[in-house]
């Protein structure tokens, strides 16, 4: 009896500190998605009456270029932008973790661009970028390259923000050097007197142990990338002839200028569904790579 | 196509009209608001603009003059600095019923706006009150109009000029060019500015922006069509287009023009000498003046001609909107009409020559302000006298919108090489399914 009355004030505690949280998620999350959803069969402009057309949207959506295009781009710049910032963090990671006298220094350094916000960093390179007056094309200058039109070029312009997104890699550092803390050293100096050398103990030991790690960057990475709008609202408007179009910016252009919102919930929906499925693939695979024995 | 505001008036002939004008509405006593007494109207405005620092300080001292006289009405300024953050704000807040009583529209948004009814026809209310249309630029009246209501007040009204540095032009024994030059002669002394290879140089002839209203003007001298003339049907692919457009690619790939591309707000290669000639906006002289400060000797000289032999110069302008939505239209109307009277408009915009004033009475106060030794006689009067004799006097349609983000996104690629007979006929197409959109219910 007295455990059964402890048991449900508990209960009914728990339920009242997370019903914040919950009518926080039904009213900013899950009802705006519900409501979408169904914006999204309907020809709504949000001043006139709303239309119920069924999967018209959808329809218009295959054959809408701008969609495709933006889509494109998007992906592109997702695998990219994924495998280079996973490549680059891990190594500046690995550097990072060596016991050198000033490290913190540098890993502070490194870490700095991660928390400017995004549309100062987007600010600071469009200056960098700038063909005529920019820092980077004087510096190619200097060793007699000519100018590289970042971000007027179709070919340059997509590459430009890859580049300022890799400069921000301090946080993919910081999450690799936590768990290359966590991996105990004596499995290396078990390899070590097993005669493994620095690269098989690296194959062998560290990137299975940092699987999680990796993992988790991709998948946070991956639905953050998929969403990328400030830097080419900021930087290209989403050209030179939407070379640098991503998916949210055609979102919020079709919502924000355009006002077709019917049409734009049908592409918010389509985006939801692309990376509600690219994230269970990556979650699938991971039960094969990922090694969570040690951790 | 287009009617041209070819009112047949000389400048002098205007002044003088404009000044009588003045003149007899101040005589009259038909100056809103100059004298009065007191009024016992009350109530709360908000009023957003989409204006920089010094322009609001401006509008805080209209509130105050306006207190002066309406003590009772409340007026709750809100300023948004950056554009897009604007047009969301509004375009957001018009979706839900909650539009700010008075808000800054652009000619380009007039129509849009109305047709979404947004904004309150003010036809009645000028009736009304007896105030005509007589003290307006006519181009302006026809961008502020939709479906034959008169949408907005009119605040500015702009056109595009060419600013150049005299003292660059002496360094390089360049004659300065002379207000019936055209398009050809500009390329020519372009080039004049231009050194070595391309990809090296550091100093240009001319810039020139990429914004559409600006370059639909060098279109239209160059003979080529933008739309119907019932404004339903885009139509800007057209060999005549094509051609200013090749020429234009041909400059900039000869380095004589270069684009604004994507240079960030206040780096500006005119003020920092590393450009001859700029295509710039009449808003641009009060900081363009600041700006240079006393580092080169600079002035203003007309839009040039087209290949047509026609000089056409674009004009759009701001304008100040009554929200539908607004729960006390008359005291909305009281402010707006305040705001954009003749006092009101001298403060706002001729006093610093801000741009040209939306109204005709207001232009002997800029034309004064012009003549003082602060602006050492340079010629800004191509202003307002380009507005009489070669401003298109043109509208904006509906999908001016959609028509102006296609073409942001395709124009930076043809000044790089991309071929613009390519991107004119992807922006009409676009424009044209924006304006499907529109019309499919007609």
């Amino acid at each position: 009896m007295f455990n059964s009355d402890l048991l449900r004030r508990e209960a009914i505690q728990g339920y009242l500190f997370i019903l914040p949280w919950f009518i926080g998620f039904v009213v900013f999350t899950a009802g705006p998605l519900t409501a979408a959803l169904g914006f999204s069969f309907t020809d709504w402009n949000g001043v006139s009456a709303m239309e119920f057309i069924g999967f018209e949207n959808y329809i218009q959506l295959s054959q809408d270029s701008r969609f495709w295009q933006s889509l494109k781009v998007t992906l592109v710049f997702t695998f990219f932008y994924l495998i280079l910032n996973i490549i680059i963090g891990f190594a500046l990671a690995l550097v990072m973790n060596q016991p050198v006298r000033g490290m913190r220094l540098f890993r502070t350094i490194y870490y700095l661009p991660a928390v400017l916000s995004g549309v100062a960093v987007a600010v600071l390179w469009a200056i960098l970028f700038h063909r005529e007056f920019g820092a980077l094309n004087w510096l190619l200058g200097l060793v007699g390259i000519k100018r590289v039109g970042w971000l007027v070029s179709e070919s340059w312009a997509l590459p430009s923000i890859i580049i300022m997104e890799l400069w921000r890699v301090g946080s993919t550092i910081i999450i690799f050097l936590a768990g290359l803390q966590g991996i105990p050293p004596e499995l290396y100096e078990a390899a070590e007197v097993d005669g493994a050398n620095r690269r098989w103990r690296l194959w062998s030991i560290t990137i299975p142990l940092m699987s999680p790690s990796i993992f988790f960057v991709l998948i946070v990475g991956f639905i953050n990338a998929m969403q990328v709008f400030t830097q080419a609202y900021i930087m290209t408007r989403g050209g030179p002839n939407y070379a640098t179009f991503f998916y949210s910016m055609n979102l919020y252009q079709t919502t924000f200028r355009e006002l077709r919102l019917g049409y734009a919930s049908a592409q918010a929906g389509v985006l939801f569904v692309i990376i509600f499925l690219i994230t269970l693939g990556i979650i699938w695979v991971s039960r094969y790579r990922v090694n969570y024995e040690l951790v | 196509m287009f009617r041209r505001n070819t009112a047949g008036l000389s400048r002098r002939d205007f002044l003088k009209s404009a000044g009588a004008m003045a003149g007899g509405i101040a005589a009259s006593g038909a100056l809103p608001f100059a004298s009065m007494a007191q009024s016992d109207m009350s109530g709360a405005l908000q009023w957003n603009t989409n204006h920089n620092t010094l322009s609001v300080n401006d509008f805080k001292i209209v509130i105050e003059n306006f207190n002066e006289e309406f003590p009772d009405i409340a007026i709750n300024l809100i300023n948004h600095g950056d554009s897009e953050q604007y047009y969301t704000q509004i375009n957001t807040a018009g979706v839900a019923g909650t539009l700010p009583d008075l808000f800054y529209v652009r000619s380009f948004d007039v129509a849009p706006f109305g047709g979404r009814g947004w904004i309150h026809p003010l036809n009645d209310l000028m009736a009304r009150d007896g105030m005509d249309l007589s003290d307006f630029w006519p181009a302006q009246v026809a961008q502020n109009s939709y479906e034959g209501q008169l949408m907005t007040l009119p605040y500015d009204f702009s056109n595009w000029a060419i600013y150049y540095n005299k003292t660059m032009f002496d360094e390089f024994g360049v004659p300065y060019p002379t207000d019936d030059w055209t398009w050809d002669e500009c390329y020519e002394i372009a080039a004049a500015f231009q050194e070595g290879d391309p990809s090296e140089q550091t100093r240009w002839g001319l810039e020139m922006h990429q914004w559409p209203w600006l370059i639909m003007g060098l279109l239209h001298a160059g003979g080529g069509a933008i739309y119907t003339d019932d404004y339903r049907h885009c139509i800007v692919n057209n060999p005549e287009n094509v051609a200013t457009l090749q020429r234009l690619q041909d400059e900039m790939a000869a380095g004589n023009v270069v684009h604004r591309g994507n240079t960030p707000a206040g780096l500006d290669p005119f003020l920092t000498g590393n450009i001859a000639m700029e295509v710039q906006g009449s808003w641009a002289a009060y900081y363009i003046l600041d700006g240079i400060g006393d580092s080169f000797e600079w002035d203003i000289v007309k839009f040039p001609r087209g290949s047509t032999g026609l000089s056409a110069v674009s004009a759009a302008g701001g304008a100040w909107g009554i929200a539908t939505n607004t729960p006390d239209l008359d005291v909305a109307w009281e402010f707006c009409k305040y705001i954009t009277n003749t006092e009101s408009t001298n403060i706002l915009i001729s006093n610093q020559l801000r741009s040209l004033p939306g109204r005709l009475s207001s232009v002997p106060r800029w034309e004064e302000v012009a003549g003082t030794d602060i602006w050492k006689g340079r010629k800004v009067q191509v202003f307002p006298d380009q507005m009489l004799n070669d401003a298109i006097n043109w509208s904006y349609p509906v999908y001016q919108g959609e028509f102006d983000a296609a073409w942001n996104a395709r124009i930076i690629s043809v000044f790089e090489g991309n071929d613009p007979e390519e991107m004119l006929r992807q922006v009409e197409e676009e424009a044209n399914a924006a304006a499907d959109r529109y019309f499919e219910d007609e």
